[in-house]
């Protein structure tokens, strides 16, 4: 759910479907193997000028998707994670031959080296564009699709979720309500240390456990009563049509894969920091790179032209999608 | 077929469970029948129609004997899931029956289930949705969606497999008076619309009698009457008054026998009288009304006995318990709730506040005991500010009952809820056992005190959780929607009881929907709207001839005899030898002293 | 309403009964799409691993490791639906991960204390092992599609999914382990939980040098202090009275037909 469902925007009706941009017009399987080509890619990938270019294709993509801002929490948690491993890894690496610091404690002897700091910013990146994926995959793409996706793969862990994923607001409002009705009769639970104050929660935790499971119990009754478990279930889940453009993002995403595979397998897309640095320019001229490059940004693309864009704003077509 | 569901000779008891849930029960339900099931707690109105939908005995376990035969399958061999397409059921909690998280795949859910064509469903979830009037919420969260509105997708998932069977386990007891009424109303244009046997099993009788076709009084598992809504109204109008609406209450004691006020003189003639009809809802009432004073009954209003606490002289010497000066508060800044609102309770008082849903009762009472702070203005609490206290501190001065009584569980007995909170207060020694005897004393817990709190009926667990709340006797005490879910008896005998706590020397607000009881139980009256105390005044005045905070009876009266609120306060007679000679009419309590 | 929902509640073993052995017999165990998804998911994954195993140094651990664990939680997922769950065992999973990371918000003003582990491992203690699996990786992904999905969540569902095993193990055979066996499980499951989630990011993230692997653990260290001395304190609390109320829940069904002769 994107960070909107986590502050809980209640009131949010809708009569219309969640307008989806960007890659959540993709059927549900095209838009997750799309994203995860491409945090494959920020862990195969090595070189940092391609990295570069693999996180303006993220970028890109949350842009077409509008949802830059939604993502801006999760870019900050990214970039504060590289910047430590930024940082990490030069102190703590050692290798390389262009020492430019040195230091020698007991147990420890540190070198910052160029190669270091270079293989320090390169960690970064490829951090960045792994979470920037993620990122992309919680907010822009739909989480009921992907939900509906499980379904196919497997019903009953669709249905675990989606009953966790519905009964979690529910018991957080329940487990507020009990702190408050355990404060209203005098227990005081911001007293005194950490220690104290978790062990004041517990019985609240305790009220809270027998409360959902009873709660369970009566979605259990609820679910037994409307057939679940009859044999000869359908699946509405497949009413999404397969268009032209899921297949040929398939077939990217596809490609891009087997492409980064073999990269692993054959060492396409190496790059060495130690002992000295690579000339990182060659690798953009690469011909696997660039098929690569052209295999992840092409999808962008094709979403960003104006005659998909246009049919995203008229209802007809897109409703086309769904039977 | 003729039958739609039958039970015969069933007795079913709960697996560790000392008495049998049913008893002997035989019923037969026939199509397009709208059967309303009354009863107490622990009748077995609920499980009657766990027995209907296969749950009992296949989710539940436990012994059970008899047969019950739905569309022609026995439920012994025919699981709840195999019944599923034919029989409906929806469930009283409307946060603990829905599955999925939007509202078109809770409708599909069923559905998928039966192994309907994905294409079918697309159109039976639309349909369900519009006739429901869920359109607009189609894609909406669940999450987002209030109790009404949920248990309305309830209903119309259910709705969506097209059952022969629909049961409805006291849907509207978590609901709003609004929220029910529309629920309610949904439920009579499916059973015109569908044809379907609808089985409602409810509290509020006065709410559903109308639209029932059929009533079935169950107590103590045994089902007691069966009858249609006159038949049952007869038969509870000498001993069962308190099922029957307010308008059929006041009529009852006009029919009748001893132990009902009656003036002396000649009663009239029996024999001229078409039909000893009850009155269901206010218009038939009136109707009848027109019938009785022609025939020469009057009905007169009793000099004033308001129940509730100390009368209207007493008041100002009694001391300030509570007061609210230029409260103000806001849900996102400019988006006010409440504006400067000033209010004042003092002991002996039992005040009810009343208001739409989302005026901000709830809020307003939660900054009594410092759950919510006022961002202007102040709460006073025997003259202490509560802005430098914590709800804890904030609580000796203030028990405040929320609107779930379970909230307030941590023990596993009774007695231990009642130690535990004076445990929290800090109290020891004496004062401990002065205070926890009159807890017991003041709550009726002695039969309950080694019960489980989670194992007690709502109307317990409501005095249970008040009884915790003010095992610290606090001079104020705030309940919220205590009478949500209750049955009558209970309901009275809560009311009693806040008497008894304000008559005691403590003030009682109660924030409630339910208009009879505040008309019954409360001196005082406030009405909070639009961000604003719109009313505060005694009951009598703030509640008559009220467009919509009114009780059936001034509803009926009020234009004849304003000021009666419930029909304890009036009285009937005949018309007197002595009145005015020649006149053929009669009136109504011309010579009623109002209060 | 209110007494019922007091009641032992009986689980219901979906496979009772002729009715349902036959429908188990009927039930295809050959070829699905989704199961010829998780075949091209995991057939390279093996080939990489089988790779790995030949030519270890020449490979990409970071990107092996993110395959394989990815390869593993999607099958486990896939798996779970194979087994006829009843509907109340689905509740229950459901309901406990939900609590779990509702439990977060509970104690959400202090700082790094999770009792997300705690939760999963007394369900693995009162529910048997699978269920237990199934309550920590429910909980991973639902935790995270509130606060945010990133690549750890395969990491995490895994292990918090050992966690529910290893609780399940504890609790084999019905028994009900004593406080201390809690405290120790507890306490040492949080660790491992912690140097579980971390270790991808060493293999991927970091040079490969030991003071590097001290540094990335000791920046994690006042978290995971806290997870553990949370989690045991919690455990020894609370956890012997967790498992007796989850427990509870768990009573099998015996419904007892009777004849109307034999009524009293």
């Amino acid at each position: 759910m994107s960070a909107e469902a986590a502050r809980g925007v209640r009131g949010c009706r809708r009569a219309r479907p969640r307008p989806k941009r960007g890659l959540a017009r993709l059927h549900p399987l095209a838009g997750l193997a799309y994203v995860m080509v491409l945090a494959f890619a920020g862990v195969v990938l090595n070189n940092p000028l391609q990295l570069c270019l693999l996180l303006a294709v993220i970028l890109a993509a949350l842009l077409v998707g509008r949802s830059l801002r939604a993502a801006l929490p999760y870019l900050k948690v990214a970039l504060y994670v590289a910047g430590f491993m930024a940082v990490l890894n030069p102190l703590f690496g050692g290798g390389g031959l262009d020492v430019l610091w040195e230091a020698h404690l007991p147990l420890l002897h540190i070198r910052v080296t160029i190669q270091g700091l270079a293989f320090g910013l390169g960690t970064a990146l490829r951090l960045t564009a792994v979470i920037s994926a993620f990122a992309l995959y919680t907010v822009v793409l739909d989480a009921d699709d992907q939900l509906a996706l499980l379904s196919r793969l497997s019903f009953r862990s669709g249905l675990v979720i989606s009953l966790a994923t519905r009964l979690f607001p529910v018991l957080t409002r329940d487990g507020e309500r009990i702190a408050e009705a355990q404060r209203s009769r005098g227990v005081e639970l911001d007293a005194g240390g950490r220690r104290r104050r978790a062990a004041a929660r517990l019985p609240l935790l305790a009220a809270l456990t027998t409360q959902s499971l009873e709660r369970a119990m009566d979605v259990a009754a609820s679910m037994e009563a409307r057939g679940y478990g009859r044999p000869g279930r359908t699946n509405w889940n497949k009413r999404r049509l397969v268009e032209p453009g899921d297949r040929f993002v398939v077939a990217l995403a596809l490609a891009a894969g087997v492409l980064l595979a073999a990269g692993l397998a054959f060492r396409f897309f190496a790059y060495a920091y130690y002992p000295l640095l690579d000339d990182p320019w060659p690798g953009l001229a690469d011909p696997w790179w660039l098929l690569l490059f052209a295999a992840l940004a092409a999808p962008i693309v094709w979403l960003a032209l104006p005659h998909t864009r246009m049919s995203s704003l008229k209802a007809p077509t897109r409703e086309a999608r769904w039977r | 077929m003729a039958v739609i569901a039958r039970l015969e000779r069933v007795t079913y008891t709960y697996p560790g469970a000392d008495r049998p849930a049913l008893r002997d029960v035989s019923l037969a339900f026939k199509p397009a029948e709208v059967v309303l099931v009354v009863g107490g707690s622990g009748s077995g109105k609920s499980t009657l129609l766990r027995a209907l939908a296969g749950l009992v005995p296949h989710f539940h376990g436990g012994v059970f004997a008899g047969r019950v035969t739905v569309l022609g399958r026995d439920t012994r061999q025919a699981r709840p899931r195999d019944l599923a397409g034919d029989v409906g059921f929806v469930f009283q909690d409307p946060e603990s029956q829905a599955v999925m998280t939007t509202v078109e795949r809770e409708i599909a859910f069923g559905l998928e289930n039966l192994g309907v064509e994905p294409r079918a469903i697309t159109r039976r979830v639309e349909e369900a949705l519009i006739a429901l009037g869920l359109s607009r919420l189609r894609h909406a969260e669940l999450s987002t969606l209030s109790g009404g509105e949920l248990q309305k997708v309830a209903l119309a998932a259910v709705v969506a497999t097209q059952p022969h069977l629909l049961l409805l386990d006291e849907p509207t007891s978590q609901l709003d008076p609004v929220s029910s009424e529309d629920l309610l109303a949904a439920v009579r244009r499916l059973s015109e619309d569908t044809g379907a046997t609808i089985v409602l099993a409810e509290h509020r009788v006065e709410r559903c009698l109308h639209l029932a076709t059929r009533v079935v009084y169950m107590a103590h598992g045994a089902v007691v009457v069966d009858d249609d809504p006159q038949g049952f109204a007869r038969w509870a109008a000498p001993s069962r008054r308190e099922l029957l609406p307010p308008v059929a209450r006041l009529f009852v004691q006009r029919a009748g026998p001893d132990g009902v006020q009656r003036a002396t003189g000649p009663a009239p003639d029996r024999a001229t009288r078409t039909e000893e009809r009850l009155p269901m809802t206010v218009k038939d009432a009136r109707r009848l009304l027109e019938e009785d004073l022609e025939r020469g009954e009057i009905l007169q209003l009793q000099p004033a006995a308001l129940s509730g606490g100390a009368t209207a002289a007493e008041l100002p010497s009694r001391e300030t318990v509570l007061e609210v000066r230029g409260l103000s508060a806001a849900l996102e800044p400019g988006v006010p709730v409440l504006e400067r609102i000033d209010l004042r309770l003092r002991r002996g008082e039992v005040v009810a506040l009343m208001g739409e849903n989302g005026a901000g009762k709830t809020t307003l009472v939660r900054h009594f005991n410092g759950l919510l702070q006022a961002a202007t203005g102040e709460v006073r609490l025997l003259g202490r500010n509560v802005a430098g206290l914590t709800v804890a501190q904030a609580a000796r001065s203030c028990g405040l009952l929320g609107q779930n009584p379970s909230a307030y569980f941590v023990k596993d007995t009774v007695a231990d809820e009642i130690d535990y909170t004076l445990d929290q207060l800090e109290v020891e020694g004496g004062d401990r056992d002065r205070l926890r005897a009159r807890a017991l004393a003041a709550f009726d817990l002695e039969a309950l005190l080694a019960r489980n709190p989670r194992d007690l009926s709502g109307g317990e667990r409501t005095r249970v959780a008040l009884a915790a709340v003010a095992a610290g006797d606090p001079p104020l005490l705030v309940l919220d929607e205590p009478t949500r879910g209750m049955d009558p008896l209970h309901k009275a005998a809560l009311g009693r009881l806040l008497g008894r706590l304000a008559a005691g020397g403590r003030g009682v607000l109660v924030v409630t929907h339910d208009v009879e009881f505040a008309a019954r139980f409360a001196a005082r009256a406030v009405i909070l709207g639009d961000g604003a105390i719109l009313a505060d005044g005694p009951v009598h005045e703030v509640l008559d001839g009220s467009l919509f905070f009114s009780t059936q009876v001034n509803r009926l009266l009020r234009h004849r005899l304003p000021g009666a609120l419930h029909e304890d306060e009036l009285v009937w007679r005949s018309a007197e030898p002595a009145d005015a000679p020649g006149v053929a009419h009669a009136e109504a309590g011309a010579s009623g002293e109002a209060s | 309403m209110s007494a019922l929902a007091r009641l032992p509640r009986p689980s219901h073993d979906g496979a009772d009964g002729p009715a349902a052995a036959s429908a188990l017999a009927r039930r295809p165990c050959g070829v699905t799409p989704s199961r010829l998804l998780l075949v091209a998911l995991f057939g390279p994954a093996a080939a990489l691993a089988a790779y790995a195993a030949v030519a270890p140094g020449a490979v990409d651990w970071g990107a092996v490791s993110f395959v394989a664990v990815a390869a593993l939680a999607a099958t486990a997922l896939a798996l779970y639906g194979a087994r006829d769950a009843s509907a109340q065992e689905l509740s229950l999973v459901a309901s406990l991960a939900a609590l779990a990371t509702a439990s977060r918000v509970l104690f959400a003003g202090l700082p790094n204390v999770k009792p997300v582990t705690f939760v999963v491992l007394v369900s693995g203690v009162a529910l048997g092992p699978g269920p237990g699996f199934m309550v920590g990786a429910t909980s991973a992904l639902v935790s995270n599609l509130f606060f945010g999905q990133g690549p750890w969540t395969p990491w995490q569902m895994l292990a918090w999914g050992a966690v529910g095993i290893v609780g399940g193990l504890l609790g084999r055979g019905g028994r009900t382990p004593r406080r201390w066996e809690l405290v120790v499980a507890g306490a040492l499951l949080a660790l491992a939980f912690d140097w579980f989630v971390t270790v991808w990011m060493y293999i991927a993230f970091t040079a490969h040098t030991w003071p590097a692997l001290v540094a990335l653990y000791a920046r994690g260290l006042p978290f995971d202090l806290a997870h553990v001395a949370a989690t045991a304190l919690f455990a020894g609390l609370f956890g012997a009275q967790a498992v007796r109320i989850v427990a509870r829940f768990r009573v099998r069904t015996r419904v007892t037909f009777v004849g109307l002769e034999d009524m009293p």
